[in-house]
């Protein structure tokens, strides 16, 4: 099986998992909405087929009973409710998790095999099992069909020999079952030979094949295509079987048989009188149960008679079944009867035989299916028109899967047969059977005028092609188009290195001026150059918009959160989702998420009050969470906000102090907002006991350091009783950095600037010791001094310009100023950053380096772990 | 070699995989006269057996082994 094949299926089903989250939250606020049930069904149904493409059956099997429950559920047989709701997404929360595993590592963990077991357990004995009358039913009609089968199936072309061995087996008791096998056209293309499958088949008695297409001319036949079907008799049981048939089991058919189907005499039929003495001398043995002569008499004329006879057959038959007396004496009557009439034995106990004529009934469709059925034959007709193979496949797959649902869901299983069938041999190249089986249902049911106006975009379809194409194509092609992220990333680095490239024409055409002296050259290149920068910054842009995605797609997780949490915490919440369609980096986006669960989940275990508290503190009993998402400059601002209870500053001081957190003289000191803050200090918590969700102490300070990792910042504010806002601000995108280049003892460095609050000259008599620290005054504020050679430990004195001055930059680290000192400012840049990796990535000082445009290296400075660095 | 070929006459032997089944495509197109000698046949891909029921060539030697015979018998057709 191809790779790729399996990273579609990963991609759409995370979609399809996605959606079907969506739905179930969505139909608990409206159960009777039809459209959203059939969606539903639709999107896992598919999803199971699917995962039958490849080997992870506990994976199917817990997608098909979901889809069994979801039928259940749409068909209002039975209520949908909360429970099974939360059943349902426990079961894609399962299959999920496989997604996920299949990705990692392309199987599947033990776990999640058994929790995907016990799951459809669950599944089929909660709900599945009262209406397994409905199963029954279902499995039901596949008898009926059986019973055709046997109709036609004509089993006296098995020889008697092999029939015989059958028949043998049934009588130790064991069940016979018919296989058809009609292996897909293209199964030699996947290193299949069905021709050893069914040989190896369990308790194989039987099999033949045969061609299933005529070959009007050989000399022109597609040797790889198969075009053989099987047909098997085995007494295995049907587990056995579907297991040694499980890739292929949509190609085939198992039908139980009765053995007397194969209890069927041959041979000639020269009447004699020989017979009729034996016919009463047989009745009389049966009569008197002189078994052992009657056995004697069997064997005896079977060797007098040629073996050719029907009478020898009879015979044949007889003396097995003489070894299973008295239970078949019915059938041995009925054979001794057929001696007498020379017609093919009757067995009593056969049920009335069901009329094969009824598959050929005219299909009554209700009109809805008749449309869809007709919107699928003119998307059909165009589909010649389409040179790609894939997207006609695309289509042709999902034209065969709107008319398979549709026939699932008006239960009309001998169609759905049958079409199924039709279906496999379907391909993008022929598809002609698939066209005649939609127009003979159409014509079955429809009008004459109706066919005619199906066919008529056929004809108009030629004079404006062009034109259909592009209007009538779109809904059954999606224009989005799926590509693996690696390949953007690939594309985003390239052009990482094309900027850099880029930038090293100014450089030569100075070389060329200056120290080749050609300044004709000089500006010819800076020319190409003006031209190369214009493209390389709408590539730049256009490669950037590829990668912003909507923040709806973390967003979108959190109805779910909310709705889980707030039912296990017994509090009622009102999630609102604001602005959800604001843009940024998917890296941003998805580095948003972690902190975002965080936050969330704190602001539902120790925000939102038990509907009690708040209706004794005069607020609405549902409690608000709004999670906002909007631009702001070159920021992306996502904001919590909810009405619960707030942060006790206080308590929040009393807490951090106990802990040892602070000391006594801060906590003295410390301001409301600045207690606040406190609760991003590593070990925080203000939960008495650990829950499930939140509480341990782990919460805010990974909300930090995950969004500071990505450049951002978290703000927090809160007052009691009203609620708490937590603020998270992350730059739009992580792409590309803009530094402060500053030079310090002859080398140049980078500095964020997020971090730069501006840059100030200032006289070495101003630098003040306070306590054996540097310090200045800088607007009235005391501004704590480092020097950076010292903080990078280079044993230079840094210089200061002709008015004893030093250049010192003024960041702002975690909301404090702080002066560095440095020797020379040089201009800003947009830089592409290159984390350090393996020995240097545990250089934290740098937080990695850009490749300048006259090919030096830039080290990017990472002023928080500068500062840390002073302190150790 | 599982497929010998031999005039008219081609001997198939041990496995024939669908590796064989080009051969013997072409083999059946060149001659009008085809026969088949199965004898020492244990197995033949799907695609190789597709072709003898496609050109049903005379079968001067069944193979031995029962499971795989009986798809030339009878019923095999």
């Amino acid at each position: 099986m191809s790779n790729s094949l399996l990273e579609q299926f990963i991609i759409e089903s995370r979609d399809y998992l996605q959606r079907i989250g969506e739905i179930l939250i969505a139909l608990e606020e409206n159960v009777e909405d039809k459209a959203l049930l059939n969606e539903l069904f639709r999107i896992v149904h598919t999803l199971k087929g699917n995962s039958g493409l490849f080997d992870f059956p506990s994976m199917t099997k817990l997608l098909h009973a979901s889809e069994d429950l979801m039928n259940l559920v749409r068909e209002g047989t039975i209520p949908y409710s909360s429970e099974i709701a939360d059943l349902l997404l426990e079961a894609m929360d399962i299959v999920s998790i496989m997604i996920d595993e299949i990705e990692d590592s392309g199987s599947l963990s033990h776990n999640s095999i058994q929790s995907a077991e016990e799951k459809t357990k669950v599944i089929k004995e909660k709900f599945l099992k009262a209406p397994e009358k409905k199963e029954k039913e279902i499995l039901e009609k596949p008898e009926k069909k059986e019973k055709i089968t046997e109709q036609i199936f004509d089993f006296s072309i098995i020889p008697e020999e092999f029939r015989i061995k059958a028949v043998k087996e049934a009588l130790k008791g064991k069940k016979i079952i018919f296989i058809q096998y009609s292996p897909e056209a293209e199964c030699f293309y996947k290193g299949e030979d069905p021709l050893y499958l069914v040989r190896n088949t369990p308790e194989l008695i039987w099999a033949r094949s045969y061609l299933r297409e005529e070959i009007p001319d050989p000399s022109l036949m597609d040797i790889y295509q198969c075009i053989s079907n099987f047909e098997l008799l085995s007494s295995a049981n049907k587990e056995e079987l579907s297991e040694h048939f499980k890739y292929v089991l949509d190609q085939v058919k198992f039908f139980d048989i009765e053995f007397t189907n194969l209890i069927i005499p041959q041979g000639e039929k020269n009447g004699g009188p020989v017979y009729e003495d034996f016919v009463s001398d047989a009745r009389k043995y049966l009569e008197e149960n002189n078994i052992q002569t009657f056995k004697n008499a069997v064997k005896s004329l079977i060797e007098l008679s040629s073996p050719e006879l029907y009478f020898a057959s009879v015979l044949r038959w007889i003396e097995l079944l003489i070894e299973h007396l008295p239970e078949t004496r019915n059938i041995i009557e009925a054979l001794l009867q057929s001696l007498e009439t020379m017609a093919p034995p009757v067995f009593k106990f056969e049920k009335e035989p069901v009329l094969i004529p009824q598959k050929e009934e005219k299909a009554e469709f209700p009109d809805e299916f008749l449309n869809i059925l007709n919107s699928q034959k003119t998307v059909l007709e165009k589909l010649r028109t389409i040179e790609n193979n894939l997207i006609k496949s695309n289509i042709l797959k999902s034209i065969i899967s709107s008319i398979e649902n549709g026939l699932i869901s008006l239960g009309k299983t001998e169609f759905l047969n049958e079409f199924k069938e039709i279906s496999q041999k379907t391909s993008p190249d022929d598809f002609n059977l698939l066209k005649k089986w939609i127009e003979k249902k159409c014509g079955f049911s429809l009008a004459s005028e109706k066919v005619e106006e199906a066919v008529s975009p056929e004809v108009t379809f030629t004079s404006t092609e062009p034109q259909e194409k592009e209007v009538s194509l779109p809904h059954v092609v999606s224009k989005v188009l799926k590509v693996d992220e690696t390949k953007i990333d690939r594309l985003m680095n390239l052009i990482g290195e094309f900027v850099v490239a880029k930038n090293s024409l100014p450089y030569l055409a100075q070389k060329a001026d200056n120290f080749y002296g050609i300044s004709e050259l000089s500006k010819e290149i800076k020319a190409q150059y003006s031209v190369l920068n214009r493209i390389s910054e709408e590539m730049q842009d256009a490669i950037m918009q590829i990668r912003m995605v909507p923040v709806s797609t973390v967003f979108q997780r959190f109805p779910r959160l909310v709705r889980d949490l707030s039912k296990k915490l017994n509090k009622k919440v009102k999630l609102i989702i604001e602005g959800e369609e604001t843009e940024a980096d998917k890296n941003v986006i998805e580095s948003l998420s972690d902190p975002l669960i965080h936050i969330v989940r704190n602001s539902l275990d120790h925000g939102i009050e038990t509907p009690e508290e708040r209706i004794s503190k005069g607020k609405p009993e549902t409690g608000t969470i709004i999670l906002r998402a909007k631009h702001e400059a070159d920021h992306v601002l996502i904001e919590v906000i909810d009405d619960g209870k707030g942060i006790d500053a206080e308590k929040i001081k009393l807490k951090a102090y106990q802990k040892g957190l602070i000391t006594e003289e801060q906590f003295e000191k410390m301001k409301e907002n600045e207690a606040i803050n406190l609760i991003f200090l590593p070990g925080f918590s203000t939960s008495e006991t650990a829950t499930d969700l939140s509480g341990r102490g782990v919460g805010m300070d990974v909300v930090r350091t995950a969004v500071e990792k990505f450049g951002g910042s978290v703000r927090i504010q809160s007052a009691i009783d009203k609620g708490t806002t937590i603020t998270l601000s992350l730059p739009l995108s992580m792409a590309v950095s803009h530094v402060m280049i500053i030079e310090s003892a002859g080398r140049k460095y980078g500095v964020p600037m997020e971090s730069v609050v501006e840059t100030v000259r200032v006289s070495k008599q101003k630098i003040k010791k306070v306590k054996g620290k540097m310090t200045t005054v800088l607007r009235n504020k005391i501004v704590p001094i480092f020097y950076l050679n010292d903080l990078l430990d280079i044993n230079k004195p840094h210089i200061t310009n002709e008015d004893a001055e030093f250049a010192v930059l003024v960041l702002s680290i975690k909301g404090e100023l702080t002066g560095i000192v440095v020797d020379k400012f040089h201009e800003t840049a947009d830089i592409i950053l290159k984390p350090f990796i393996g020995f240097l990535a545990n250089m934290r000082v740098f937080s990695g380096t850009a490749i300048m445009g006259d090919g030096s290296v830039l080290l990017i400075i990472n002023p928080k772990e500068l500062i840390n660095a002073s302190r150790i | 070699m599982p497929v010998e070929f031999k005039n008219n006459t081609a001997k198939l032997t041990d496995l024939v995989s669908i590796e064989d089944a080009e051969a013997l495509f072409n083999w059946f197109l060149e001659r009008k006269k085809h026969k088949l000698d199965l004898s020492e046949l244990s197995h033949i891909h799907t695609a190789c057996l597709q072709l003898l029921f496609v050109f049903k060539p005379e079968l001067i030697a069944l193979p031995e082994q029962e499971d795989l015979k009986m798809f030339f018998t009878e019923g095999g057709k």
